[in-house]
């Protein structure tokens, strides 16, 4: 990354922050060419832990600060195998690996997993959609109705999605804990336009979570997180968010430990 | 007399372009960002007319807010409520101020009170906000400029939420639109790449990074947009998968690599691309197969026969996810009459 020596200190902390913000969805700023950009701006991975039969696997969400999982480590008492990447997609993704390497990752080191607790999907959604959206998963306005062709596309998720949880379940997972998505905002990506492919998306995760053979529970955000519990990026939780997203996750989380 | 007057008048016209090139030289030492608009040069309003023709004893403060506030009515006051028109009175209370440094604000408070009453409070309120801010980007100017375009933006767009909170995205609401008009621009290429069935996929991959280039830049749609965007934008298009169906599946598949080195992709990349691919393949075939018997079972039960036949049929082809197939079905969803979209799905 480059380095400016006469940076003020005014700006050398929104730097670092706006870079990490960047690289967290998969965006390869300056650093061209680094297959594993993800993982260089994400929380440390945790192989080993106070509970290693509770994984957590996700993206940025969770991994670019770790707030999430920090607090809910907080009120367990306890930590957690922490394998969340930043970039990471469902579906494959080059800067970062893939939700189901994640977990493929957390298997190897230990197969005693009982529990999974993460997100996935957004990515997939949401890096083609920010500049050139192909599959037109924006919207003009809160009214207008989500075009088949983002419907469609997110049916596929849909589909690897259960089928993930499925595979977990087959490699003896119990329970899983999926943590929906909230509505982005207009900041540094202009994408209060997303509502209706969160909504869609939000409803097949759900589906995923119901259809899977494992016992999932699935968390919906949406009315939860408002705007000022959103970064200046407009898609990642700031610190009030992430506890939010914590306290939402908790209940389903604790019964299960 | 008349050479007096001559000489008054040209003396007076001498002062005010002074005035005026005082007033440039000053508006040149702002900070611009390609998408800093709500900073660019006006074109002079009556207001600025009124303050270049000014006397140079100053006008009666009371005279000049009211003028002031009848020309803020007639440039600003159909949008004012708008955090992105308040916004714009910042260049109206610097003019003000290089003519008045004393008195300047206190005459911008009056017009404004007496243009906008209602929204005084808040007009000034952001008004003196948007110039710390922009006091910020001058102060930390060298280092905004030495960052790469995205880094920058970043670093801006975390000031302005620190400052201005909800109403950031409305006072830069112009960005919005700006990258709105871009991808306007990607959508009609696309529209066009869709359909263009008759060119090769290497020159649908060609056409699709000039688009992306040319608008974006090509340093930004390689570090910042990326290959990822670029894969699903490419394998998302009509014309790429009529191109792909019509291969038998090693061509297809040697096809689908070399689009995606094509795009960027290195080896191992690639390698774990076409291991998905093979998973897939696999998943689709078993899936057409199970639609297949499904369809001959359909024809030949019904009822509770038929539901036991489809259960039978379902834990042969998918063994344990085959509770899975059936509460999708139940839903009227069912998975294996999606369109094959080969480097997608």
């Amino acid at each position: 990354m480059y380095k400016n020596k006469l940076f003020s200190e005014s700006i050398a902390q929104p730097t670092k922050q706006a870079f990490r913000v960047l690289a967290a969805i998969g965006l390869s700023v300056a650093l061209t060419g680094c297959g594993q950009l993800g993982q260089l701006l994400s929380n440390p991975q945790v192989s080993d832990a106070d509970n290693n039969q509770v994984i957590f696997v996700g993206d940025s969400i969770f991994a670019l600060s770790g707030g999430i999982q920090d607090i809910l480590e907080e009120k367990a008492g306890e930590t957690f195998r922490r394998y969340t990447v930043s970039g990471a997609q469902l579906n494959g993704g080059f800067l970062a690996p893939s939700i189901p390497e994640q977990y493929a990752t957390a298997y190897a080191d230990n197969p005693n997993i009982t529990t999974m607790v993460g997100d996935a999907g957004g990515n997939d959604i949401l890096i083609p959609a920010i500049f050139i959206d192909p599959n037109n998963c924006k919207t003009r306005n809160s009214r207008a109705d989500l075009s088949d062709r983002c419907k469609a596309f997110i049916d596929d998720l849909y589909v690897d999605g259960v089928d993930f949880l499925n595979s977990i379940a087959d490699d003896g997972v119990q329970n899983g804990v999926l943590l929906g998505y909230y509505y982005t905002k207009n900041g540094l990506f202009w994408l209060a336009s997303m509502k209706q492919a969160v909504d869609y998306g939000n409803m097949i995760l759900q589906r995923a979570c119901d259809n899977s053979t494992l016992d999932c529970a699935f968390v919906d955000p949406r009315s939860t997180i408002e705007n000022s519990d959103i970064l200046f990026d407009g898609i990642h939780p700031n610190a009030s968010g992430s506890a939010k997203l914590a306290e939402l996750i908790w209940p389903k989380l604790q019964p299960l430990l | 007399m008349k050479k007096l007057l001559l000489a008054t008048s040209l003396m007076v016209i001498t002062v005010g372009i002074g005035a005026v090139i005082y007033t440039y030289h000053q508006h040149q030492k702002t900070v611009y960002t390609p998408l800093e608009l709500t900073r660019e040069a006006p074109t002079e309003t009556a207001a600025t007319s009124a303050l270049a023709a000014a006397d140079s004893q100053a006008a009666p403060a009371s005279n000049l807010a009211s003028e002031l506030a009848i020309k803020y009515l007639e440039l600003y006051g159909d949008t004012i409520d708008q955090p992105a028109t308040q916004a714009k009175l910042l260049h109206e209370l610097e003019q003000l101020l290089t003519f008045y440094p004393e008195s300047g604000y206190s005459v911008f408070a009056d017009a404004v009170a007496l243009a906008f009453p209602d929204l005084k409070d808040p007009i000034l309120s952001l008004v003196s906000r948007l110039k710390l801010y922009y006091q910020w980007k001058e102060d930390n100017l060298r280092a905004l400029q030495a960052m790469v375009n995205m880094e920058r933006q970043g670093a801006l767009w975390e000031k302005r939420e620190e400052m201005f909170g909800e109403k950031a995205h409305l006072i830069w609401a112009e960005e919005g639109e700006q990258l709105s008009q871009k991808q306007q621009a990607i959508s009609q290429k696309l529209e066009r790449l869709d359909q263009a069935f008759e060119i090769t996929p290497d020159e649908t991959v060609y056409q699709l990074q000039t688009t992306i280039n040319e608008i974006y830049g090509q340093r930004f749609a390689r570090e910042v947009i990326g290959i990822d965007a670029l894969s699903t934008t490419l394998f998302s298009l009509e014309s790429i998968q009529a191109h792909l169906q019509s291969l038998p599946a090693e061509e297809r598949q040697a096809t689908i690599n070399s689009l995606r080195k094509q795009l960027g992709y290195d080896e191992a990349a690639l390698a774990r691309m076409e291991a998905m691919d093979q998973e897939r393949n696999k998943r689709w075939e078993t899936g057409n197969e199970y639609m297949s018997e499904r369809e001959q079972l359909t024809l030949r039960f019904s009822g509770e026969q038929l539901e036991r036949e489809l259960e039978s049929l379902r834990e042969k082809h998918f063994g344990r996810s085959a509770e899975t197939i059936s509460r999708e079905e139940d839903e009227g969803f069912y998975r294996f009459k999606r369109g094959r979209r080969f480097g997608l799905n």
